[in-house]
């Protein structure tokens, strides 16, 4: 089944369901569309890894809203930050650079104005520094972080470490 | 308005960059970043309290014990310097590395930095294993994929570094036209860190917890605002690493609040010296604390400026931002400022704005950017540029008055954001009128709603003028019109109207 004359692209997601995306769609990935230039012959079906079915739902739905002229109406308020962590791989995976923005813009929208064991917690990192070079760094930038409330939830956590 | 106009620079403006061992000196009570800092934990009793690590290895004998010799702090902001340090006395131990398994072409847009950051990721864990850390559980190694990978996006463009908002007071999400170019290079560099493999497998990580950061926060760095990229950089190492040593991270500088009221000459330079002189926009919002040689430092440090907002900069002088600007835009191998904003500083006469308008029309003439590829590009997506390279014009937005927006937004196109008062003749920041009567009368140059807050009041929370209505006048001196008064009344009525309001009425006129 050549797809080249087809206006529809298969794609096929990590956990095995195919869909079927519209040329324009897929166009918008790059990295599907790399992949469609780079083949000698007609692709049956792409597979594209780190991608989910659910993220594919979404990628849709995105789509739609923006062909509408309405892609500011996509929201991602209802994803937990696990969720739209791994929605931004993904979408970070096939290259798609409108979609790329808007996660990414969430991202940072959610991080905004957090405490740094907020962060550390939000992203699963540990600190691994020591407690010198933490108290050097933090006098570094002492200056930002006078009199807000950032610093009390710092303390907690240390003091739980 | 404070009186205390003396900051003590904490080091001279032209710090060579050989000189690694600086003195450590307090200076308004902040650090002068790139200081190394002693490893370990002993000096901290000093009076400064910051440890004279570098003054002991200096002064005192030698040690022969390795944990002594090694600089804790290799990543100074003299990356170069440190680099050819670390790599001569870790040839001296005979560690055997190879990070050529670095392949520059599998990154888009990487330079010749590329290396140099990969090269100082393997080796700074290298260095950290011969360190004897407290057991904290914490993860010494960091994930060399993932830092391979987005170390390389030093290269590559940068965000805009600000508060949440790029429109002056606001404190929503940041409008970051300046991100674009960067969001396209870590796309390029990001791609090769998940395609690309390394040399670095070789590695034995420490027995240590190893976690390392989550990717998608390197994805979303361009997108922070100032004060959220100082609280990640205490995050982690590596993300300390990342957010000192990315420049493009540093292109744009947004200062707003409340790091406005805060910031000094000293800090700001120390900051924007991240940009390693390719500074492209420096936007300082009531930063109260900036004087006219700070910011001339800032611009002679960095001549790829062709941004500059300060409103509501009272220390700074129009005399003196009128020489900062006649000297940068005639320097040689500079663009020149081609948008100034300076809504909200005193003292603007006719000559003064005949003499910016000027100089913003000659540097907007001129060569523009040269033949630097990446700073047309950041320039394009800041919305600075059209795709001809040629400055955008666009139909000016009309600017509502508003206590959270006096001014006017970052991402404005006009050169210049004041105007002559077209009731009063004098050089300030005119506004439009959002009332619907007034809307018609748009067009009209002589009757429309459009002049200084002098000549025509407004209302601080929706804009509209209360020339000839109702208002109420706050505790706070603002003026609020009758449709955004009634709930501050409702409120202070069920209060028995103890906050003080005044109210004023004027009589309604046919």
């Amino acid at each position: 089944m050549a797809s080249s004359s087809s206006n529809l692209i298969s794609l096929k997601t990590s956990d095995g369901t195919v869909f079927k995306v519209e040329r324009a769609l897929a166009k918008t990935m790059k990295t599907v569309q790399a992949i469609i230039e780079e083949a000698d012959a007609n692709i049956y079906m792409i597979p594209i890894h780190n991608v989910f079915s659910h993220h594919m739902d979404m990628i849709i739905d995105y789509y739609k809203l923006s062909v509408a002229g309405k892609s500011k109406e996509f929201s991602v308020e209802k994803l937990d930050n696990d969720e739209l962590k791994d929605f931004l791989l993904a979408v970070h995976y096939l290259n798609m650079e409108d979609l790329f923005e808007v996660l990414t813009q969430a991202v940072a929208d959610r991080l905004e104005k957090k405490s740094v064991g907020y962060v550390r917690k939000y992203f699963g990192i540990e600190n691994d520094f020591t407690p010198e070079e933490y108290a050097a760094i933090r006098k570094k930038n002492d200056w930002a972080f006078k009199g807000d409330d950032i610093e009390p939830e710092e303390d907690e956590e240390k003091q739980e470490e | 308005m404070a009186l205390n106009f003396s900051h003590r620079p904490i080091f001279p403006s032209g710090l060579s960059e050989d000189n690694l061992v600086l003195p450590m000196r307090m200076g308004n009570g902040y650090r002068v970043e790139g200081l190394p800092e002693k490893s370990g934990g002993s000096g901290s009793g000093s009076g400064d309290g910051f440890g004279n690590g570098w003054r002991d290895v200096d002064n005192c004998s030698v040690s022969k014990d390795i944990l002594d010799l090694l600089p804790s702090d290799p990543f100074g902001m003299d990356i170069s310097t440190t680099f050819t340090a670390i790599t001569g006395w870790l040839e001296d131990l005979d560690l055997d590395f190879d990070y050529g398994g670095y392949r520059r072409d599998e990154i888009g847009a990487s330079g010749e930095n590329y290396p140099l950051f990969a090269g100082l990721n393997f080796i700074w864990n290298n260095a950290v294993r011969f360190h004897n850390f407290p057991s904290q559980g914490g993860s010494v190694c960091i994930d060399e994929k993932i830092s391979q990978g987005v170390s390389g996006f030093g290269e590559c463009s940068r965000r805009e570094v600000g508060e949440p908002s790029c429109s002056y007071g606001s404190g929503s999400s940041c409008d970051m036209d300046g991100v674009l170019g960067f969001r396209c290079g870590y796309k390029d560099v990001a791609v090769a860190s998940v395609s690309g493999d390394t040399n670095m497998d070789d590695v034995n990580c420490s027995e240590e917890d190893e976690r390392s950061p989550h990717p998608a926060i390197a994805l979303s760095l361009a997108y922070l605002s100032l004060s959220d990229l100082l609280v990640v950089e205490r995050v982690c190492k590596y993300l300390r690493n990342v957010v000192r040593d990315d420049t493009l991270l540093w292109k744009t500088v947004h200062v707003d609040q409340p790091l406005n009221e805060r910031i000094t000459d000293d800090i700001l330079f120390e900051l924007t010296r991240r940009a390693q002189g390719k500074l492209l926009c420096l936007s300082l919002v009531e930063c109260t604390w900036i004087t006219d040689d700070g910011l001339r430092r800032i611009l002679e440090a960095n001549p790829t400026i062709i941004k500059l907002s300060v409103p509501g900069c009272t220390r700074l002088s129009i005399e003196g931002i009128v020489g900062m600007l006649k000297n940068h835009n005639s320097k040689e191998g500079t663009q020149g400022v081609k948008h100034l904003h300076i809504g909200g500083l005193y003292g603007v006469t006719q000559k003064h704005f005949e003499e910016i308008k000027l100089l913003l029309e000659h540097s907007k003439k001129s060569d523009l950017l040269g033949t630097d590829s990446q700073l047309q590009e950041h320039a394009k997506k800041s919305d600075l540029l059209g795709t001809d390279g040629q400055p955008k014009k666009h139909s000016h937005k009309p600017h509502f008055y508003c206590r959270w927006k006096l001014y006017r937004p970052f991402d404005d196109d006009r050169s210049l954001d004041i105007e002559v008062c077209p009731r009063c003749q004098n050089l300030r920041l005119i506004y439009d009128c959002p009332a619907e009567s007034c809307q018609r009368l748009v067009g009209n140059a002589t009757q429309a709603c459009r002049a200084c807050t002098l000549c025509i009041p407004r209302c601080s929370q929706c804009g509209r003028c209360i020339n000839d209505s109702e208002y109420e006048e706050t505790f706070c001196l603002e003026l609020l019109c009758s449709f955004c008064s009634q709930p501050l009344v409702k409120l202070l009525g069920r209060t028995d109207g103890k906050a003080g309001l005044v109210s004023s009425v004027l009589p309604e006129q046919s």
